[in-house]
């Protein structure tokens, strides 16, 4: 092994450490987050259809019944310290449905509490759903615009 | 004072500073990986008793310093310097022990090599006759580093296969020109890292940015006397990065990058998903070699009760050129 390279040569060395990483398990993490993404969203429906059929809800109620719920189980787990094994276990499959925005509020909220109400919890409650809050209410404002100016 | 000097990064300490007393408190997790034997305390849990994981790494902070000291054959009022260092921003976990144990105190920041840093410069503070005794201590906690750098405990996120955890634990060492009990170990030569940046930017994989200064600081040392240095025991900075543990021996070491001597331990570590900072690997090297008392100097006297008493007026001469060279 030429041992200048190995410390001069940024690109010679990605390919090292890509080499003698072990990659991820695609099959298995895509079984993984199938079945659990899917299982999130049939509860979903289920609830959707429970607002329906039994409590005489209108669709759109029943939408915000199911995500309601959904949001409250999350955050209970994460709260119970079960929600990262799921995470773990599921990837992209419990992040993508409103379960891990949930968890994404949740994580910060318990482990900055520690550091006051204010300055640690307040401060820092955003770190990780931030981004997708800026974003999702800016782009929500440009199309509520077009929507505005070109459509309605 | 040039003469000290061997090359670039190299510096020689001739009154070969002693290593008196070494201390190691880890967590749960650490004390169920291969290395369990080698540690002073094995916390039940990621709390340590406290109110929360800061509180907890100033604890295991604290008792890994009481300890080496204790096992140094000293008391903290002996000693002169505290140089430590930890993870979190301001180094609170050290500069608060710091303010329990009234040593003065030198905050050192330097990720996972805290721990070499801190005895490199406290060898050469010893063997610049600035002190006798100072501690040397670095530690890290999980559940408090995972925080600052990544992601909050329970935020459910995927790691690599490649991901290396953050050792919860911490090391200390007495270092002492005067050493009261036999020294575990001596410093000869102190290599400074450069910060050596090959693009790594996987919060995760920590080894792999690592890994090249470790291929850097090898051959700094001269290569007589890195036979010298197997034997005596002597200290290393390294950090470790080991590929993938495919068992195809003669292939890896190859491509490595000259880093297999340390493969062993690495491999070791890796299995148990532990990330290795210096402080761990230095215990493991220290604990093998405890055969390196007989190399002390004629001139590292004990440390006799006047000596105590008169402490602070009496300054105990290091002699130099009085090496052990038969």
């Amino acid at each position: 092994m030429n041992r200048q390279r190995v410390h001069s040569d940024p690109k010679h060395y990605s390919q090292l450490t890509d080499q003698f990483s072990p990659p991820s398990k695609i099959g298995m993490g895509l079984f993984n987050a199938f079945w659990v993404g899917g299982l999130i969203c049939v509860l979903g429906q289920a609830l959707c259809d429970v607002g329906v059929q039994l409590m005489k809800m209108t669709a759109r109620d029943a939408s915000s019944f199911a995500s309601i719920i959904l949001v409250f189980l999350t955050a209970l787990l994460t709260g119970l310290g079960v929600f990262d094994k799921i995470g773990k276990l599921a990837g992209a499959g419990s992040f993508v449905p409103i379960t891990g925005f949930a968890n994404a509020m949740v994580s910060p909220a318990l482990e900055f509490r520690r550091e006051g109400l204010v300055l640690g919890l307040g401060a820092k409650l955003f770190t990780i759903a931030g981004p997708v809050l800026v974003y999702g209410v800016s782009t929500s404002v440009i199309v509520g615009v077009i929507f505005a100016l070109f459509i309605y | 004072m040039d003469s000290k000097r061997l090359g670039q990064q190299t510096i020689e300490l001739p009154s070969r500073p002693s290593l008196c007393g070494n201390a190691s408190f880890v967590g749960k997790k650490e004390g169920e990986g291969p290395l369990a034997a080698c540690f002073d305390h094995i916390a039940k849990d990621e709390l340590y008793g406290q109110e929360s994981f800061e509180l907890a790494e100033k604890q295991l902070y604290l008792d890994a310093i009481h300890a080496a000291i204790e096992k140094g054959g000293s008391k903290v009022e002996n000693v002169q310097f505290l140089l430590g260092g930890d993870l979190l921003n301001q180094i609170i976990t050290a500069s608060f022990s710091a303010r329990e144990l009234g040593i003065p105190f030198i905050g050192l920041y330097g990720a996972c090599s805290t721990m070499s840093e801190s005895l490199c410069l406290g060898g050469m503070l010893l063997d610049g006759g600035h002190a006798q005794q100072v501690v040397c201590a670095a530690s890290s906690h999980f559940c408090t580093a995972e925080r600052q750098y990544r992601y909050p405990l329970e935020f459910g996120s995927q790691r690599p296969p490649s991901a290396q955890w953050t050792v919860t634990g911490t090391g200390a060492t007495l270092l002492s020109s005067v050493p009261a009990v036999k020294p575990l170990a001596q410093i000869a030569r102190v290599c400074m890292g450069r910060v050596i940046d090959l693009g790594i930017t996987d919060a995760n994989n920590m080894g792999a940015a690592m890994a090249p200064v470790s291929v850097n600081i090898g051959p700094c040392f001269p290569r007589a006397s890195r036979k010298e240095e197997r034997q005596a025991g002597d200290l290393w900075s390294l950090s470790v990065y080991s590929g993938r543990n495919n068992g195809n021996r003669r292939k890896q070491s190859k491509k490595d990058g000259g880093i297999g001597r340390f493969k062993p331990i690495a491999r070791k570590i890796l299995q148990n998903d532990v990330e290795i900072s210096g402080l761990t690997m230095y215990n493991q090297k220290v604990r093998g070699r405890t055969d390196v008392g007989e190399r002390v100097p004629p001139m590292l006297r004990p440390y006799h009760e006047e000596e105590k008493n008169s402490y602070d007026q009496v300054r105990l001469p290091v002699q130099r050129g009085q090496r052990q060279h038969a």
